[in-house]
């Protein structure tokens, strides 16, 4: 199964992708790629809707963590929305959860978002 | 099931077989998914350490469902190599976390068994999920 990824909000400060289909040892390096390309030093945060994931393995953890320390690094976040929980299960084997913003839908992810945005516009 | 893998196989045909086979055989969904998380770990593994000097080598999966078990054995030639004899991977904080392990870590943590044996030149990896909802212990494969 081959792995999309739309992007489905993008400003200086934010990037948020939507993928779809399967994060294994062949498309890992796709998904980091894509992200290495558009993760410019501006953005804080980084939103990745998973609800169209069916299976990520150890390669696709590894661009989740390289992606989680740079945001880290910069003092923002790495959001991740609606995954099934064969995905979820995987995460929290290898620890990731505490680490991560997880959201049950993207809508609750948009609310989050829109106060942070007030709070800095403020 | 048997098949037989070339390193250069794409593994998306590897996992789409084995999760076939596996669902065919009656087991469940979730487990399903730790077998094919499994799959691409060790056949990533293979790909990346054995068949990078030998990108000809090929490797035996087979899928069982037993009475009381769901196994997975892999087998290929080389040398020696105890891939289940590696150091758990580090549960330190974000800043000073390595990655590395964390494919034979998946391995052992989503599966009940995970042995190695060596013989006649032949490394071959065997993994186990109980399908007894009560025991997860001397499990009766075949």
């Amino acid at each position: 199964m081959s792995l999309e990824i739309s992007v489905i909000q993008q400003s200086d400060e934010a990037l948020g992708l939507k993928l779809d289909g399967s994060v294994d040892s062949d498309t890992a390096p796709e998904l980091e790629a894509m992200l290495d390309d558009m993760v410019h030093p501006s953005v804080t945060y980084l939103a990745l809707n998973m609800s169209g994931v069916s299976f990520i393995s150890s390669a696709g953890l590894r661009v989740v963590f390289k992606m989680l320390k740079q945001m880290k690094a910069r003092d923002g976040q790495l959001m991740v929305t609606e995954m099934n929980p064969g995905v979820e299960k995987v995460f929290e084997v290898v620890k990731l959860m505490p680490d991560l913003s997880v959201f049950g839908s993207s809508e609750e992810m948009d609310e989050y978002l829109t106060s942070l945005q007030k709070q800095q516009n403020s | 099931m048997k098949l037989q893998v070339r390193a250069n196989e794409p593994v998306s045909n590897v996992l789409t077989a084995v999760a076939q086979e596996a669902l065919l055989q009656g087991v469940a969904d979730t487990l399903v998914h730790d077998l094919k998380v499994v799959v691409d770990e060790i056949h990533a593994n293979l790909r990346m350490h054995v068949a990078a000097d030998n990108p000809e080598l090929n490797w035996t999966l087979v899928v069982e469902v037993g009475v009381e078990c769901l196994e997975l054995v892999v087998e290929y030639p080389g040398p020696y190599f105890d891939s289940t004899n590696t150091k758990p991977m580090s549960g330190d904080a974000l800043g000073s976390r390595a990655d590395g392990g964390m494919g034979l870590h998946l391995i052992s943590a989503l599966s009940d068994e995970f042995h190695y044996n060596y013989q006649d030149g032949i490394n071959t990896m065997i993994v186990r999920w109980s399908l007894k909802r009560d025991s997860k212990e001397n499990l009766l494969c075949r």
